[in-house]
């Protein structure tokens, strides 16, 4: 905090330098028509939606991306989306996906979904997707819990993740065990590319945009179902400051959902 | 450009044919009798056209898989029976609430699907347009009429078939039909108007790019407004003998053909009896039934389920002219559909009661 | 947390860098304060329109990019500084 015995400089931050510079980053990544968004402080989601807008733009697909997105939090950041989009319901993105890219072969087919969509309501979905190698990526935002409803249990929280409704924490007696989706398309003989990654840091976040890049070019090169998982931050589902979503995220998602490639031009990576 | 051949041909062929002459390229289904030969069709001749047809998991991603690629502008349709129908529903009333185009087949098992398709079968205020052909002839004209206006409003339409035109196989030609022109589907998905700043968002609740909130007051009385607009162009119906009758019979779908014949066999006895055969199910052509109803002593509503149409019937006469059921619930062991109403005979007996004002059997009918 | 001292900042080599930070967007979650490697960004007592409090930035700031890369409401514009300037 400052104070007027500080001693260090506050470099003032309300306008660009002046003098010979060079911006190296802007405000909104390419293909945003606004920065503006009413989701919770320290909430992961747009960070992964940076970084898949500035894959789609550098690979200049741009004018050949089609997002499918499901129902979640996410669903709001459609208005800052300057590229062509289908809404999709409650888990049912990949259908309408695989029923766009079926007639729209040469563009980039992409749905964007949490794991309350994805993995609960949707699960049949992204599986037969995968498994018939439909050529489109599922991309999913993985939080651990239903954010939109104010922080419920889903199929990928973790054991003793306390939700509303799993107010004790998660329980394996009680509720079960979750479904580490990735793992589970990974064997599909039908996916090519399948990968993990988590925005807790800025490593990470790099981390996201190589695997979001491989992705889809796994799908322009007509592989089969590309699959990339985002572990994100949701403090507010979470209880917790914003401040410890990042370490949460690591700590207690990431140690059971593990950040890593598990399958590139459709060959299994064993670890 | 010489007529096409023609063949004997199962209904759900022809219909597959009909959908593939009026540029249908999409089809998804999951097999249920007696819908599934429509899909057999689909699964054969669409690649054969450059279409595709996706043997889909359930119905759910039937309906989801036609929506994605209706949301690109292709002309895509998908079906079931009414179960299969069942399970579709919330998804047809966001793709309506979306305005995207797309035909939906209910071959269905009777007539007991009348309140699912005219009522709107999901969440939310809404209608469909729902066509109710009586042959295999006809479906092959409503088949192609449904894509068009299907586009023509931006607007799911459901065909009512069933059982015996699914597998009826009558002499047709697939006479490829032009109901004239449709606008550009600018409002379709195609990937190109990324970062233009007028990419699409082609969505159920009124989102709007570069906006954060929705207006869902105005988003659906906007929809209300043009269902208000559509009830009044695309009423269709037939009317047979109807000028002189004293009862009128109103059936739909192939059963309205039984009803034709007892018609026939009526008349030749004296007695005056017309048919009223309503052909959009939604919007009902009430005020046709209510000029063909003017003089009669009363209206005899013939379907096959326990009272499902009269409703509509009653609601178009509202009171007017004394309202009488005919039919009743009637199927096959299987619950197909093949029900002991089904008959010309029964039914001109059901007809002179009605006509006599004797009381008509209620119940089973067996 | 520790903070780079002025000293320590003014005797490193490298790139130099600086951000604009879009105050009124922020929303004060301070994902940004630990993301930064050089440990240059800090919270301040400031808060904006919103009520949020603000974070600030110190001397030593090598454009690196890493807090735009971790903040959910894209108040980061980052800068690389050329020439024998080392700060605006």
């Amino acid at each position: 905090m400052t104070d007027s015995n500080d001693p260090l400089r506050v470099i003032p931050t309300d306008a660009p330098p002046v003098g010979a510079c060079r911006k190296t980053g802007d405000f909104v990544p390419p293909l945003t028509l606004m920065g503006e968004h009413d989701l919770c402080p320290g909430c992961g989601e747009p960070l992964a939606l940076r970084q898949i807008l500035d894959s789609i733009e550098d690979t200049g697909l741009g004018q050949k991306a089609i997002g499918v997105i499901g129902i979640g939090c996410y669903t709001a950041l459609t208005s800052l989306m300057d590229i062509d989009l289908i809404q999709a319901l409650h888990g049912r993105a990949p259908s309408v996906a695989t029923g766009a890219k079926r007639m729209r072969p040469d563009e980039l087919l992409f749905t964007l979904q949490g794991d309350g969509d994805m993995v609960n309501e949707g699960l049949q979905e992204v599986i037969h997707t995968a498994a018939r190698g439909e050529n489109v990526t599922c991309i999913l935002l993985n939080n651990g819990v239903f954010g939109e409803t104010g922080g419920h249990m889903t199929a990928t929280t973790v054991l003793g993740q306390r939700t509303k409704n799993s107010i004790e924490g998660r329980d394996a007696g009680e509720h079960g065990y979750p479904i580490l989706i990735g793992d589970l398309l990974a064997r599909l003989q039908g996916t090519a590319y399948c990968a993990r990654a988590s925005v807790h840091d800025a490593k990470g976040v790099a981390r996201t945009r190589r695997f979001l890049d491989r992705a889809f070019e796994s799908q322009m090169k007509g592989q089969g179902f590309s699959f990339v998982e985002i572990l994100t931050m949701c403090p507010t589902g979470w209880f917790i400051p914003t401040s410890e979503g990042p370490d949460y995220l690591d700590q207690e998602l990431g140690a059971v959902h593990e950040v890593g490639e598990l399958k590139k031009d459709g060959v299994l990576i064993e670890d | 450009m010489s007529a096409p051949e023609r063949r004997l041909m199962e209904g759900s062929e022809a219909i597959a044919e009909a959908a593939i002459a009026a540029g249908c390229r999409f089809f998804a289904g999951y097999p249920m009798t007696p819908f599934t030969e429509v899909l057999e069709c689909f699964a054969k001749r669409l690649p054969e056209e450059g279409g595709a047809c996706i043997n889909s998991e359930s119905e759910l991603e039937a309906i989801g898989q036609a929506w994605g690629a209706a949301a690109t502008g292709a002309r895509a349709a998908t079906g079931s029976t009414g179960q299969g129908l069942s399970l579709m529903q919330e998804s047809m009333s966001e793709i309506t609430r979306a305005e995207i185009p797309i035909v939906i087949f209910n071959m269905a098992r009777g007539q007991g699907d009348y309140y699912q398709a005219t009522r709107g079968g999901g969440h939310g205020d809404y209608r469909h347009i729902v066509l109710a052909p009586q042959s295999v002839g006809e479906a092959v004209e409503i088949t192609q009429l449904a894509f068009h206006l299907a586009d023509k409003w931006r607007h799911p339409v459901v065909i009512y078939g069933d059982y015996l035109i699914a597998h009826t196989a009558e002499a047709v030609g697939i006479d490829r039909l032009d109901f004239g022109p449709l606008p550009d589907k600018d409002w379709a998905v195609d990937g190109s108007l990324g970062g233009t700043g007028r990419s699409r968002n082609v969505n159920p609740i009124g989102m709007e790019k570069g906006s954060k909130g929705i207006d869902p007051n105005r988003f659906w009385q906007n929809l209300a407004d043009k269902e208000d607009e559509i009830a009044v162009a695309e009423q269709r119906f037939e009317a047979i003998d109807t000028e002189d009758a004293e009862l009128l019979i109103v059936a739909f779908g192939t059963l309205a053909r039984f009803a034709r014949a007892a018609i026939r066999d009526l008349r030749a006895e004296g007695i005056r009896v017309g048919l009223f055969r309503p052909i959009s199910l939604w919007p009902f052509p009430s005020a046709a039934l209510r000029r063909a109803a003017e003089g009669c002593t009363r209206v005899a509503v013939l379907e096959q389920n326990a009272g499902q149409m009269i409703d509509d019937v009653q609601l178009s006469l509202l009171g007017s002219v004394p309202v009488v059921p005919i039919g009743g619930i009637s199927t096959d062991a299987a619950g197909f559909g093949i029900g002991a109403l089904l008959d010309s005979d029964l039914i001109a007996g059901r007809a002179r009661d009605a006509h006599a004002g004797r009381p008509v059997p209620r119940g089973v009918v067996a | 947390m520790t903070s780079a001292s002025p000293e320590s900042s003014r005797a490193r080599s490298g790139p130099r860098g600086t951000v604009v930070i879009d105050a009124e967007r922020c929303k004060g979650c301070e994902l940004c304060i630990p993301a930064c490697p050089p440990e240059v960004l800090r919270m301040s007592a400031r808060r904006n329109a919103s009520g949020y409090l603000l974070p600030e930035l110190l001397e030593g700031c090598t454009g690196c990019g890493a807090c735009l890369m971790v903040c959910p409401d894209f108040c980061f514009e980052v800068y690389r500084l050329e020439g024998e300037e080392a700060s605006a």
